[in-house]
C-alpha cells in the first residue's frame, strides 16, 4: 500500500492539476484571440462563395462556412468577442455587486435589507427571460448582450459578497480595527474586501463559462452580436441547419465554446485553494 | 477615599436579537487587575465587547470615568481603552507590521520595530503573515498592536487559551511586567490568580461571586465558584468529576445555578440577591454554609 500513498504524495493533487489546466487551455485562448490578426490564415470577412461549406483540409482546417469565410479564421476571432463579452461583463457584475455586497454586509441592518430586496427583485426573473427582455428592447449588439447579461449577473456577487462579508465584519481583526478608531470605509477597504475576496474571485472564474455560453445564447437567439461580427454563439446558431450535412459549420465554434467555458470552471475550482492565505507556502 | 475606576458597568442587561444574555450586571474595573471568570457561554466576552464600546447595552450603561460610553470622547476613549484577543485575531491577508502599523499615525508608524522588540519580538518578523509565526508570537503581535497607542487598560479576552503551557507562561510573564492595568476574561484560574487582583465569577450571563482573587479561590463562597476551582486538573491527584446537570435554570426562575447545585434547598426557587459576606459579594442562599466548608477544608 505504500506506493500508492507515496505517487499521492508526490504527485500534484487533483484539483491543482485540473487548474493548472484550465489555466493554460485559457491562456491559449486568450493569446489566439489577442493575435488571431497573425495567427488567422485569412482576412476574418473574406466571401469566397465559390469556396462555401467546403470541408476541412490543409487549405482550411475547420473547413468553409456558407459564404466560403474560414472557419478557422472565423473561430479565432470569435473568441476576442466571446472573451470581451465575458470580461466587460463580469467586471461590471463585480463592480457593482460586490461593492453593494460588502456594504449591506458590514453595515447590516436596513441597509443590508434594502440592498438585498433590491436584489431579489432582480434575481426573481429567469436570467436568461430577463437578459432577452432586455435585449429585446435595446438594438441587438454585442454591447446590448453585455448589458443584458450583467444585469442579470450582479445580484448573485451581491448576495455572495454580502453573506461573506457580514461573517468577515465578525472576525476579532475587525473588531481589534473598531477598537483602534479606524473609520469605518477604511475598515471595509482594508480588512472586510480583501476577505471576502476570495468566494467572489472564484465564483467570478466559474461564471466565465456561464457569461459566454449566455452570450452565446443570445447571438444564437439573433439578439446579440449581428452579422459580419464573428461570435462563436452567432456561428453555431448560423450552422445548426447544417449540423446533419456540412457538421464542421457548427462543431468548430461549439467546441471553442465548450473547451472555454470547461476550462474557466477548472481554474475557477483551483483559484478556490491557491487563494487561500492558510494553504499559502509557508 | 478610593479612586475612581476608569471603567464600571452599571446594571448593564446585553444581549443579540433582542435576547438578554448578560443580566444587570455591575462591576467596576479597579487597579490590580480585574479578572472575569466563567464557563463558555457564561457572557464574559460579551460584557467585554460592551467595555469595548461594541456592543450597546439593552439597558444600563457603561460608565468610563464620569461619562457613559454613549456620551464620552470616544477618540480618548480608545486611546485609553485596547483589547488583546486571542491569538489568531490577526488579519490573515496583513502582514504583522501592517497590522501593528494599523494602531499608529502616519507620522508614527516608525515605531513598529520598536513595539514588535518592546514584546520580544524580532523585528525582522513585520514582513511576515500571521500563519507565518507560531501561535506564541502571534500573540505577542496582537499584545504589540494594543500597546501601541499606550492605552491605560487592556481588556484581555482568553489571551493564552490558545496557548500551549510554557508558551502560555512567557506571555504571561510579558503581560504582567506591562504596567497597564487589565481586565482580564478567562477560564484559567491559574492566569487570574497570577495577573488579578480582583475576581468576578460570571453564570449564566449573571455575577455570582465577587472578591480578593486570593480569597475566591482559596475560600469560595458560591458552589459555582467551588466548582470551578474543583474543577481544576491536578498533577497526581483525582480526575475531576463534573456534578449535577449541564445547563442552567432558565431566567426569571430562581438561582441559575439550581439545576447543576448540589446544595440546593427550595429557598434556591427564589433568585439571591447579591450580599457581601466576608469581604466579599456572593449571590447565593447558601453562601455561609460553602464558605464554612471551604474554611474547614483550609484548616
Amino acid at each position: 500500500m505504500r506506493g500508492p500513498v507515496r505517487l499521492r504524495r508526490t504527485l500534484p493533487r487533483v484539483p491543482d492539476r485540473l487548474a493548472g489546466l484550465g489555466g493554460v487551455l485559457i491562456a491559449l485562448v486568450v493569446l489566439a484571440a489577442v493575435f488571431a490578426p497573425l495567427l488567422a490564415p485569412y482576412p476574418a470577412d473574406e466571401l469566397k462563395p465559390a469556396e462555401a461549406l467546403l470541408p476541412p483540409d490543409g487549405a482550411h482546417w475547420f473547413g468553409t462556412d456558407q459564404v466560403g469565410r474560414d472557419i478557422l479564421t472565423r473561430v479565432l476571432y470569435g473568441g476576442r468577442t466571446s472573451l470581451a463579452v465575458a470580461a466587460a461583463v463580469l467586471a461590471a457584475s463585480a463592480a457593482v455587486g460586490v461593492t453593494l455586497g460588502v456594504v449591506a454586509g458590514y453595515a447590516g441592518g436596513w441597509l443590508r435589507d434594502v440592498i438585498l430586496r433590491v436584489t431579489d427583485v432582480f434575481l426573481a426573473f429567469p436570467a436568461l427571460l430577463l437578459s432577452l427582455a432586455l435585449a429585446v428592447v435595446l438594438q441587438p449588439s454585442v454591447s446590448t448582450a453585455v448589458v443584458a447579461i450583467a444585469v442579470t449577473w450582479w445580484p448573485w456577487y451581491t448576495r455572495l459578497a454580502a453573506s461573506v462579508a457580514a461573517s468577515v465584519a465578525t472576525r476579532p481583526y475587525v473588531d481589534a480595527a473598531r477598537c483602534l478608531g479606524v473609520p469605518a470605509p477604511m475598515i471595509v477597504l482594508r480588512h472586510v474586501l480583501p476577505n471576502s475576496l476570495t468566494p467572489v474571485l472564484v465564483q467570478i472564474s466559474l461564471d466565465a463559462g456561464g457569461v459566454i455560453l449566455t452570450a452565446a445564447a443570445l447571438s444564437y437567439l439573433g439578439l446579440g452580436a449581428q452579422e459580419p461580427t464573428a461570435e462563436w454563439g452567432l456561428m453555431v446558431q448560423q450552422g445548426q441547419s447544417l449540423f446533419t450535412t456540412n457538421w464542421w459549420v457548427v462543431t468548430f465554434p461549439g467546441l471553442a465554446i465548450l473547451v472555454t467555458a470547461f476550462a474557466f470552471n477548472m481554474l475557477g475550482e483551483g483559484l478556490r485553494n491557491a487563494l487561500d492565505p492558510r494553504r499559502a507556502v509557508r | 477615599m478610593t479612586a475612581m475606576p476608569l471603567l464600571r458597568a452599571e446594571r448593564v442587561t446585553l444581549g443579540y436579537g433582542g435576547r438578554a444574555v448578560v443580566h444587570e450586571v455591575s462591576l467596576d474595573v479597579t487597579e490590580g487587575g480585574v479578572g472575569l471568570i466563567g464557563e463558555s457561554g457564561s457572557g464574559k466576552t460579551t460584557l467585554a465587547r460592551a467595555f469595548l464600546g461594541l456592543l450597546t447595552p439593552m439597558s444600563g450603561n457603561i460608565w468610563y470615568g464620569n461619562q457613559t460610553l454613549k456620551k464620552a470622547d470616544l477618540r480618548a476613549f480608545r486611546r485609553d481603552v485596547q483589547p488583546v484577543f486571542q491569538a489568531e485575531s490577526l488579519d490573515p491577508r496583513m502582514r504583522v507590521g501592517a497590522s501593528v502599523a494599523e494602531a499608529l499615525p502616519r507620522a508614527e508608524r516608525h515605531r513598529v520595530p520598536e513595539l514588535l522588540g518592546q514584546v520580544g519580538l524580532d523585528p525582522e518578523l513585520a514582513g511576515r503573515r500571521p500563519h507565518q509565526l507560531s501561535g506564541g508570537q502571534r500573540q505577542r503581535v496582537v499584545i504589540a498592536r494594543a500597546l501601541a497607542v499606550s492605552p491605560r487598560l487592556l481588556i484581555l479576552d482568553e489571551p493564552t487559551s490558545a496557548l500551549d503551557v510554557t508558551v502560555q507562561a512567557r506571555v504571561l510573564d510579558l503581560l504582567a511586567g506591562l504596567g497597564t492595568e487589565r481586565l482580564l476574561i478567562t477560564h484559567n484560574l491559574a492566569v487570574v490568580r497570577r495577573l488579578c487582583r480582583t475576581s468576578h465569577v460570571m453564570f449564566a450571563g449573571r455575577l455570582v461571586e465577587s472578591g480578593p482573587t486570593a480569597d475566591l479561590l482559596a475560600r469560595p463562597a458560591h458552589p459555582y465558584t467551588r466548582a470551578l476551582r474543583d474543577a481544576v486538573p491536578r498533577l497526581g491527584g483525582a480526575p475531576p468529576r463534573a456534578r449535577g446537570r449541564a445547563e442552567a435554570a432558565p431566567a426569571g426562575s430562581g438561582c441559575p445555578f439550581r439545576p447543576r447545585c448540589p446544595l440546593a434547598v427550595a429557598a434556591c426557587e427564589s433568585a439571591p440577591e447579591p450580599r457581601e459576606l466576608d469581604g466579599r459579594r456572593v449571590a447565593c442562599h447558601r453562601a455561609e454554609d460553602v464558605l464554612a466548608a471551604a474554611v474547614g477544608e483550609v484548616s
